[in-house]
């Protein structure tokens, strides 16, 4: 389940975004398939961010570089949380 | 349906400009956008914010929600104002004549596109169209995410609740979607059904705290532990392991346990000297045997303000 990888066409299937707007994001660079036989390959974690970058399109009227940096920024705020959470209960830890 | 004041939700006095408004749902939209927002209910919010929008951008369902939202706010001045003015059919009742206007004006569709794919109006003739997924979120143990392994899930879905087995893969970390193929809701016509998409995260455990895919304990030990070394049992998601602690170790030092946390991860231990409790004379005389052997005031290696 963790290794599933899917080519252009299933993971536009799968995705239900269609191969051009796909194409678009990888020229975006929001999208970074591997090259396998002069084929793109797309890891499973890729689905999740195409949908996000999708409904981010189209609910925030964002173009696609917009779109990026609002994936990146959100991101890294997510990674930032998560840091500062576990830096947090870690004093807690280290107090009591 | 019930009658939604969509001024209040944007927060914008009836009066506002078509500028004003669309403004305010931008503004709103990237608040919260449930992809970006980190507000505690920004799904509903967004869906309203996006549903009041849909209607209030275009001038004519505007102008068509205006007089309703007079008619809501003001009955009585419409029933005098005779059966042949309005729209308003005043021989129906005034719950059921409310609610075909409203479905005239908005049809039956909430306004989130997100993840959604409507039927665009296409009614009659046979269409094919894949079911939609579902989304939950899957709380497991550390010990679940370090193992893998299989779990029986009892979910509720629109379709009715039903038993899905799930394989949680080994090293899994938080955030991490698990895609259920075809478990999702049924299609229709000939289309296939949706997917069931599960995000993992992590239930609080007793001892271990995570970053990413390392984890980290806290260990007490006593202070001839650490100043003279000593070899303990610790506790690592994959059993107890014995860690050696260096002689001459302070407060807060950390030591690594080599792929003992999540998938190549590792556990990191933070030693949390304690002393024990001075009770008696001969506790305290210990401690002062120990102050004239060191004469020791770390207070003096500390920078201080000229």
């Amino acid at each position: 389940m963790s290794e599933l990888v899917y080519t252009l066409i299933e993971f536009c299937s799968v995705a239900k975004v269609d191969e051009q707007r796909v194409t678009e994001f990888v020229e975006h660079g929001i999208l970074e398939p591997q090259l396998r036989q002069d084929q793109w390959i797309f890891p499973s974690e890729a689905l999740s961010r195409c949908q996000r970058a999708e409904r981010m399109r189209q609910d925030l009227q964002l173009d696609l570089h917009g779109v990026a940096l609002a994936l990146e920024l959100t991101e890294r705020n997510q990674k930032l949380r998560q840091r500062i959470d576990y830096l947090e209960q870690l004093i807690d830890r280290l107090r009591h | 349906m019930d009658f939604k004041d969509y001024y209040k939700i944007l927060d914008l006095p009836p009066s506002a400009t078509q500028e004003e408004v669309k403004r305010t749902y931008k503004k709103l939209a990237r608040k919260y956008h449930p992809d970006v927002s980190e507000e505690a209910d920004a799904t509903a919010k967004f869906q309203a914010v996006s549903e009041a929008y849909e209607v209030l951008k275009n001038k004519d369902k505007r102008a068509e929600y205006d007089e309703l939202r007079e008619y809501v706010n003001n009955p009585n001045q419409f029933q005098n104002a005779g059966a042949g003015h309005g729209r308003f059919n005043s021989d129906a009742s005034a719950e059921s004549g409310l609610d075909d206007l409203l479905r005239s004006i908005f049809g039956d569709q909430g306004g989130f596109s997100g993840g959604a794919q409507g039927f665009n109006g296409q009614r009659g003739g046979t269409f094919n169209v894949r079911g939609q997924d579902i989304r939950y979120d899957l709380g497991i143990t550390l010990e679940e995410a370090y193992a893998g392994g299989k779990r029986s899930l009892r979910l509720t879905t629109p379709g009715g609740d039903k038993t899905i087995n799930v394989t949680i893969p080994k090293g899994v970390t938080q955030g991490k979607e698990l895609r259920l193929k075809g478990q999702g809701e049924l299609g229709h016509g000939e289309g296939p059904a949706g997917d069931i998409y599960l995000k993992i995260s992590f239930l609080k455990h007793p001892l271990f705290e995570v970053d990413e895919n390392d984890i980290t304990l806290v260990l007490p030990v006593s202070p001839w532990e650490a100043a003279l070394g000593e070899s303990v049992e610790v506790q690592t998601l994959g059993g107890k392991v014995n860690l050696k602690i260096p002689a001459d170790s302070q407060n807060g030092k950390r030591l690594r346990l080599k792929g003992r946390g999540l998938g190549s991860g590792d556990q990191f231990v933070i030693l949390k000297l304690v002393n024990p409790p001075i009770e008696t004379d001969a506790d305290k005389a210990a401690f002062e045997a120990l102050k004239d052997k060191f004469n020791f005031k770390p207070l003096d290696g500390m920078a201080r303000p000229v």
